[in-house]
């Protein structure tokens, strides 16, 4: 990908973002028509990310309690997930917090994390 | 410079490193690769950091790359000693992971198949560490299919989501 296009994808997914930020801010996903988990529903097991979009309202409402509630995982992760995205974008100059986000250990860490997580949700039921 | 130094260098597009002095100067292909190490403010040609300096004494100095740098060429440069480029290694940067994608994928889509993605995350790196480079790239290419599959079976779900939502 050129980076002419890269920058495009990049304003894109930006905009995209704070849209979707903006319209889980002003709507309430417990009450209104959102998606609901399709794993969910097929299985009655609740999946890693079930309750995501009610965590995301009420973080955006910097209700936390509620948040850790409703997805203690997505919460976890939402820091995680920003410092990797941001040594994607500054590998260059930090190439030793890429590597070492991006170590065997770490990504065995976070799927195992995911795996008991999406366990122990469907065993004491949060 | 220690000898714990850490260095960096690209190599047809690709960064590779940390690496030692030692392994620096075995890899390093000609006088213009690009090199960083910790404290510099950019990237340089090989054959202006200053460790490596004496180290290519070739027949012709290249100008023009010194001068992008601003730093003078050196006009008395020996050239009884040719300098002989190592041959090229197969080794280069660790393809992506896509381990942050893998992870939203897997928390905002709802969808099993983020699952896969994540394996194929787990396996760029084992294999990367374990010396296969061609199979950490195919698995890096895996990894990216699986979580745009996990992304856009999201989005093809969501009008049928919302309907039974409805319901």
């Amino acid at each position: 990908m050129t980076l002419r296009a890269q920058k495009w994808w990049i304003a894109g997914g930006v905009v995209c973002g704070l849209l979707l930020m903006a319209l889980y801010a002003i709507v309430d996903p417990a009450t209104a028509p959102f998606p609901r988990c399709p794993f969910l529903m097929l299985t009655g097991l609740k999946c890693p990310g079930c309750g995501s979009q009610r965590a995301v309202h009420a973080l955006l409402h910097a209700d936390f309690a509620a948040a850790w509630g409703y997805n203690a995982l997505l919460v976890v992760s939402v820091p995680v997930v920003a410092l990797m995205v941001y040594s994607q974008f500054e590998r260059r100059k930090r190439p030793r917090l890429y590597n070492r986000l991006n170590s065997q250990a770490v990504i065995i860490t976070a799927l195992v994390v995911i795996l008991i997580w999406w366990i122990a949700r469907n065993i004491w039921n949060f | 410079m220690n000898e714990n130094t850490t260095y960096w260098m690209m190599q047809g597009g690709v960064r590779l490193g940390p690496m030692s002095f030692d392994e620096l100067v075995r890899r390093i292909a000609s006088p213009s690769t690009p090199v960083w190490r910790e404290g510099m403010a950019d990237w340089c040609a090989a054959e202006n950091l200053p460790e490596l300096s004496g180290f290519f004494r070739t027949a012709a100095p290249r100008p023009h790359v010194n001068s992008i740098y601003g730093i003078p060429a050196q006009p008395n440069a020996r050239p009884e000693t040719a300098w002989h480029p190592p041959v090229e290694t197969t080794e280069e940067a660790m393809p992506p992971t896509y381990l942050a994608w893998s992870i939203v994928a897997m928390l905002v889509c709802c969808i099993v198949t983020g699952i896969v993605a994540l394996i194929y995350s787990t396996k760029v790196s084992s294999r990367w560490t374990a010396g296969d480079y061609e199979g950490a790239r195919k698995a890096s290419s895996a990894a990216q299919m699986w979580i745009i599959v996990t992304v856009v079976c999201g989005l093809i779900a969501i009008p049928f989501q919302v309907i039974l939502a409805l319901l």
